[in-house]
C-alpha cells in the first residue's frame, strides 16, 4: 500500500510559501500597528520574529518526526493538556485578566494551554477514528470515549471561563467525528447537545447575551459593547479599495483595541484596502487547495483524518478571526494564524503546517 | 480491526470531507464578499457616521508676557507647570487610584474618589503641582491608567511681595484680575492660535507643535527700580511697625522725567499667594486711598500766592499767637507765633499764616492752581480704578473753607496726586505727569509750565529751610546731602459723625533730594500712627533713611565722588554672600531668588525660572561652567 516517495524540498512548496508569505505580512502589520503602543518601536516586532523562528523550528521538527510517534504519544499529550488546564485554573502562574484566567504567565512569555489542547484533541481523535472503525457503530465504545474527553476539556475551558475556546474544541470534535465516519443518526443528538450547551452558557452568564446583542446591532451602543466591532468597521471603511497606505492607519492610534492582535486584519484592511485583504483570501484558498490535495493523497485513514483535522483547525481559526473582524461572528479572542501577534497560536499553526507537510511526503509518487 | 471496515471508512471520509470542503470554500467566498461589501459598498454610509472624529480643533495660547523693572529684573513671569487630570471612565479600581493620588498630592482621598466617579470625560484632580510631584505621578500612573499630566502656565512673581499691589495677579486661568496684570491683560496675554490636530483614541494629541515664541504676549517694562523698591518696602515696613500705624505708603519719583522708581504699600501683598490675601492687603493705597493732605498742601498755596504776586518771601503776617477766630471757628497753630514772614510760615507750618495768605489769594486763584498741580484729574498712570481727588468747586467755599484748604483740610487726594504735584515744584514750575511704564509707551500729556522758575527757586529755598533751619522737618536733616521737604499732619475726618476724629491723624512727609536742585521726590505716609502723630516725627525719619539708600544707589547725589563710610555700610547690608564669578557660573543654590536674579542680571543673563518658591534649589548649567554670551540659565525654585 505504501508508495515510495521522492525527496522534495519540504514536499509541498505551495503550502509552505503561502504560510511564509502570511508570516511576512504578519510581521509587517505587527510592526505597523504596534509601533505606536510601546516606547521602543521594535519591541513587538522582535518578539514576534523570535516566536516565528521558534515556530519554523517546531514546524521542521514536526515535519521530520514519524507520524506514528505522535499517535503513540497521545496519552502523554492528554496528560500534559490536563496538567496545563489545571495550572491555569489553580496555579499562581495564571492571572485573572478581564475576569478570565486563560493564560499561564512565565517570566519572559505566556502560554495559552487551549492551543496545545487543540493539538492533543487532533492527535487523539485522528487516532481514535482511524483505528476504531469496527466499533464506531457502538455508542458506548465508538462515541462515548472521544465525547467524554472533549467534554472534559470543555469543562476546564468553561471554568476559565473561555466559552469560545470550548465551542472551538466541540467543533473540532464534530468535524473529526463527521469525517471519521460516525453514523449520521448520532449527529442529531450531538447537535441538540451543542445547542443546549450554548443556551445554557448564555443563560449562565448574561454578558454573553449582551455581546451577541451588540454584535447584531453594534451601532446601538457604539461606545461600550459595540465599540470594538464598530472600530473594526471604521478601519475597513477607511481603507476602502486601495487602503490608506502602509503605516498610515489612524485606527491603530488606540481607536481599535487589540490592533496588533485579534483585529490586525482590520488594520491591514485599512492600510492596504480591499486588495490587501484579497491577498489574504488568495493565500487562504491556496492553503485550502493544498489541504484537499494532501488529504486525498493519504492512504491510511488515521493519516487522512490527521490531514483533515490539521487543515480544519488552521482554516477554522482563520475563518473565525475573519468572521469577527468582518462582523459576522461575535467577538471571541481568536487570533489570525501567522498574522496576529502572539506565540501560542503561532506555534500551534506551525505545528499543524508541519504535520501537513509531513503527510505530504506520502503519495507524491 | 478489519481491512474491510477501514476501506469503507476511507470512502466515507472522502465524501464527508468533500462536504466539509464545499462548506469551507463557500465560507471563504462569503467572507471575501463580506469584506467587499463593507469596504466598498457600505463604506460611504459608515464614513458619514464618523467623518473627522480623528481630528480636533485645538487652541494654544502663547506665554503671557513678563513684567520687568527698568533694569530688566523680572517681576512677573509665566512658567510651565504640570497639572493632573483624569478621564474617569478609563480609571479602573478608582478607590486605590484615589488613595495614591491623595497621598502624592496631599488631597483628601474621599474628594478625589468623588471626582474619579463622575460621569465626565474630563476632570481636574489638581492644577499646578510641583515638578517633583509630577515626576512621581508620571512614575506611578502608566498611560493606560486614566490619570494624565498636562502643562499649564503658572504666573510666578519671583520677587515675592515686592511691588505686589501694583503688579496685581492673575487667576488660575491666567487672566489678570488686579493691578497691572489687569489693566494690561490684553497686552500681556499670549496670542491664541487655532489649529487642527490628530487625536488618538484616548483623546491625546499626536505630533503637534505646541508653543511658538511668536505667540507670546508683550512684556511690560516698568520705570520701577527693584533695588529702590526693595529699600522702600523695607523702610516702610519698619516705619509702620515702629509707629504702630494702620498702613502706609512710600513713593519715590525721579524728577528728571517723572518716572516712578518705587511705589510701596504696607501691609504687603504677595501675588504668588493671592488666594491667602485680603482685599485690604491687595489695595494699592497710594493710587486709591483719599486722605486730607494737611500741611503738605501749603507749598501749593505759596506757589499760587508768589506767582500771583500776592505775597513776597519777606511779606509778614500776624499769626495771632496761635489762636485765630474766623467766622465762629477757631484755627489753631501747634505753637503760638506772632509776626511771621512767609518763609517761616512754611518753615514752622503755621496754619493761621497760611489761612491769612489764602484769604488774600482768593478761592478762585487757589483752586485754579490746585487744578494746575493736577489735583482735578486722575493721575495718568495705567492702573485699574484710580481715584479722583475730592475737591469742591471754589464757589462753594466760604472763608473758613478757604482758610482750611490752605493747610490741606477740607479736601482729599491720593498719594500719587501729591507726589505728582511736588514733582512740579521740584522741576521749578514745570508740571509733568507721573510715568510708571517704559514699554509699551503710552500717550501722556507733555510737560507744561505752571509757575515761573523764580517762584520755583523761592519755594525750594523755603522747603530747604523746613529741614535745615530748625523747621518742622528738622529730624530729617542729612549730613551728606541737603534734603528739602514738607511735613503733613492731618486730622482724619470722621465720616460718620462729621467733623474730625480726636487724636487720629494721617502723618506724612514729602522729601526733595537734594533740596535746591532735586533729583528725587520721596513721599512717606503713615495712616493713624499710634505712637506720635507729627509728620516730621513719624514720617520724617523714614524719608531720611530712604534718602540715604538713594545715595547708595545714585552716587552722583554726593557732593564729592568719595563714598562716605555710612552709605557703604548701607550698601553692604544687601550683599550677604560674596559671589565669585571669574568667568564661570557661580553657585546660586540656597540664595534667594532676588539675589540670584540680581547676580545673573548683572552679567546680562536673564534666567528661566522653573517651579515655585522663593529660594533657588538647583541650577542648570551646574556651577563652574564657563560663561558664554546669551547662555541659557535655568533656576529650579523651591520652598525654603
Amino acid at each position: 500500500m505504501v508508495k515510495k516517495y521522492k525527496n522534495y524540498f519540504l514536499y509541498d512548496n505551495i503550502l509552505l510559501f503561502s504560510v511564509l508569505i502570511l508570516c511576512v505580512i504578519g510581521l509587517t502589520m505587527i510592526f505597523s500597528s504596534s509601533s505606536v503602543l510601546s516606547e521602543s518601536k521594535f519591541s513587538y516586532l522582535t518578539r514576534q520574529a523570535v516566536f516565528m523562528a521558534v515556530g519554523v523550528l517546531v514546524m521542521l521538527v514536526t515535519y521530520k518526526i514519524n507520524i506514528n510517534l505522535f499517535f503513540k504519544m497521545r496519552y502523554i499529550f492528554i496528560f500534559v493538556s490536563i496538567l496545563l488546564l489545571s495550572l491555569v485554573l489553580f496555579s499562581p502562574w495564571s492571572k485573572s485578566a478581564g475576569g478570565a484566567r486563560r493564560w499561564l504567565y512565565f517570566h519572559y512569555f505566556s502560554v495559552q494551554p487551549l492551543e496545545f489542547v487543540k493539538f492533543t484533541l487532533l492527535i487523539y481523535l485522528s487516532y481514535f477514528y482511524g483505528f476504531k472503525q469496527d466499533k464506531i457503530d457502538k455508542f458506548s465504545v465508538g462515541i462515548l470515549p472521544p465525547l467524554v474527553l472533549t467534554l472534559a476539556f470543555c469543562t476546564f475551558l468553561f471554568l476559565q471561563p473561555d466559552f469560545g475556546g470550548a465551542v472551538f474544541l466541540l467543533s473540532v470534535f464534530l468535524g473529526l467525528a463527521f469525517v471519521g465516519g460516525v453514523p449520521l443518526r448520532y449527529f442529531g443528538g450531538l447537535l441538540g447537545l451543542g445547542i443546549g450547551g450554548v443556551v445554557l452558557a448564555v443563560l449562565q452568564a448574561p454578558y454573553r447575551l449582551e455581546r451577541i446583542k451588540a454584535f447584531l446591532n453594534p451601532f446601538q451602543d457604539p461606545y461600550d459593547s459595540g465599540y470594538q466591532l464598530i472600530q473594526s468597521f471604521y478601519g475597513l471603511v477607511n481603507g476602502g479599495i486601495w487602503g490608506v497606505g502602509l503605516g498610515e492607519s489612524k485606527q491603530k492610534f488606540f481607536y481599535l483595541p487589540e490592533a496588533h492582535n485579534d483585529f490586525i486584519l482590520s488594520i491591514l484592511g485599512e492600510e492596504l484596502g480591499f486588495w490587501g485583504l484579497s491577498l489574504i483570501f488568495v493565500l487562504i484558498l491556496l492553503i485550502f487547495w493544498r489541504w484537499i490535495v494532501i488529504f486525498l493523497r493519504q492512504q491510511d485513514l488515521e493519516r487522512r483524518l490527521l490531514a483533515f483535522g490539521a487543515g480544519f483547525i488552521l482554516l477554522w481559526n482563520m475563518y473565525l478571526n475573519l468572521g469577527v473582524v468582518l462582523g459576522v461572528v461575535p467577538p471571541k479572542g481568536i487570533p489570525m494564524p501567522f498574522i496576529s501577534y502572539g506565540g501560542s497560536n503561532l506555534l500551534l499553526s506551525f505545528t499543524l503546517v508541519g504535520l501537513l507537510l509531513n503527510l505530504s511526503k506520502r503519495g507524491q509518487s | 480491526m478489519s481491512l474491510k471496515h477501514r476501506l469503507k471508512a476511507k470512502d466515507k471520509s472522502k465524501h464527508r470531507f468533500g462536504l466539509v470542503a464545499v462548506v469551507f470554500f463557500l465560507l471563504t467566498l462569503g467572507l471575501w464578499a463580506r469584506a467587499f461589501w463593507i469596504q466598498i459598498w457600505w463604506a460611504p454610509e459608515i464614513k458619514a457616521r464618523f467623518s473627522n472624529h480623528y481630528f480636533v480643533e485645538k487652541k494654544v495660547q502663547g506665554y503671557r508676557g513678563k513684567i520687568l523693572d527698568r533694569n530688566g529684573v523680572v517681576l512677573a513671569q509665566s512658567v510651565q507647570t504640570f497639572s493632573v487630570f483624569a478621564r474617569p471612565y478609563e480609571v479602573k479600581s478608582a478607590s486605590s487610584v484615589a488613595k495614591q493620588l491623595a497621598r502624592i498630592l496631599e488631597l483628601d482621598s474621599k474628594e478625589v474618589l468623588e471626582k474619579l466617579q463622575k460621569k465626565n470625560s474630563f476632570v481636574w484632580i489638581k492644577r499646578k503641582i510641583s515638578d517633583a510631584k509630577a515626576a512621581q505621578i508620571k512614575k506611578i500612573f502608566l498611560p493606560e491608567s486614566g490619570i494624565y499630566l498636562t502643562t499649564e502656565f503658572t504666573r510666578v512673581y519671583p520677587q515675592g511681595h515686592l511691588l505686589g499691589q501694583v503688579l496685581g495677579f492673575t487667576n488660575i486661568d491666567g487672566e489678570g484680575l488686579e493691578g497691572l496684570e489687569k489693566s494690561f491683560d490684553k497686552v500681556l496675554q499670549g496670542k491664541e492660535k487655532q489649529f487642527v490636530a490628530f487625536q488618538d483614541g484616548k483623546g491625546r494629541l499626536i505630533k503637534y507643535t505646541f508653543l511658538s515664541p511668536l505667540l507670546a504676549g508683550k512684556d511690560l517694562v516698568l520705570t520701577i527700580d527693584t533695588r529702590v523698591q526693595a529699600f522702600a518696602e523695607d523702610i516702610l515696613e519698619k516705619s509702620v511697625q515702629k509707629f504702630q500705624a494702620r498702613h502706609g505708603q512710600l513713593i519715590v519719583v525721579e524728577v528728571d522725567n517723572g518716572e516712578v522708581l518705587a511705589l510701596a504699600n504696607y501691609p504687603f501683598f504677595n501675588p504668588n499667594l493671592f488666594y491667602l490675601s485680603t482685599p485690604q492687603e491687595r489695595r494699592n493705597r497710594a493710587a486709591l486711598d483719599l486722605f486730607e493732605p494737611g500741611s503738605t498742601a501749603k507749598p501749593f498755596l505759596l506757589a499760587a500766592a508768589l506767582e500771583k504776586k500776592v505775597v513776597k518771601p519777606k511779606s509778614i503776617y500776624f499769626c495771632e499767637q496761635g489762636k485765630w477766630k474766623l467766622d465762629n471757628i477757631v484755627i489753631e497753630d501747634t505753637h503760638p507765633y506772632g509776626w511771621l514772614p512767609v518763609n517761616k510760615i512754611l518753615r514752622y507750618s503755621s496754619n493761621i499764616g497760611a489761612g491769612k495768605i489764602a484769604l488774600e489769594l482768593g478761592a478762585e486763584n487757589y483752586y485754579r492752581f490746585l487744578a494746575e498741580f493736577g489735583f482735578k484729574d486722575k493721575v495718568d498712570i495705567p492702573l485699574p480704578g484710580l481715584s479722583e481727588s475730592l475737591l469742591r468747586p471754589p464757589y462753594k467755599w466760604n472763608r473758613v473753607d478757604l482758610a482750611s484748604a490752605a493747610f490741606g483740610q477740607g479736601w482729599a487726594t491720593t498719594g500719587l496726586h501729591l507726589v505728582q504735584a511736588y514733582l512740579a515744584i521740584a522741576r521749578k514750575g514745570e508740571f509733568v505727569p507721573l510715568k510708571l511704564l517704559r514699554s509699551p509707551t503710552v500717550e501722556q500729556e507733555k510737560g507744561r509750565r505752571i509757575f515761573s522758575v523764580q517762584t520755583g527757586k523761592q519755594l525750594l529755598d523755603m522747603l530747604w529751610e523746613v529741614v535745615n533751619q530748625e523747621g518742622t522737618g528738622k529730624l530729617s536733616k542729612l549730613e551728606e546731602v541737603e534734603l528739602g521737604g514738607k511735613t503733613g499732619t492731618a486730622q482724619k475726618a470722621d465720616l460718620k459723625q462729621g467733623g474730625y476724629k480726636e487724636g487720629v491723624y494721617t502723618s506724612s512727609f514729602v522729601g526733595l533730594l537734594p533740596a535746591r536742585n532735586p533729583k528725587y521726590v520721596v513721599f512717606l505716609l503713615l495712616d493713624e500712627p499710634r505712637k506720635g502723630h507729627y509728620g516730621g516725627v513719624v514720617a520724617g525719619p523714614g524719608v531720611k533713611e530712604m534718602s540715604l539708600r538713594l545715595l547708595s544707589v545714585d552716587h552722583s547725589l554726593l557732593p564729592s565722588t568719595t563714598v562716605p563710610a555710612k552709605t557703604k555700610h548701607v550698601f553692604s547690608q544687601e550683599i550677604k554672600k560674596e559671589v565669585v564669578w571669574k568667568n564661570r557660573l557661580p553657585d546660586l543654590r540656597g540664595q534667594s531668588v532676588r539675589r540670584a536674579m540680581d547676580v545673573l542680571i548683572s552679567q546680562g543673563l536673564i534666567p528661566q525660572l522653573k517651579g515655585q518658591g522663593l529660594v533657588v534649589r538647583g541650577q542648570k548649567p551646574a556651577p563652574g561652567v564657563e560663561l558664554k554670551k546669551n547662555m541659557q540659565v535655568e533656576l529650579l525654585l523651591g520652598e525654603s
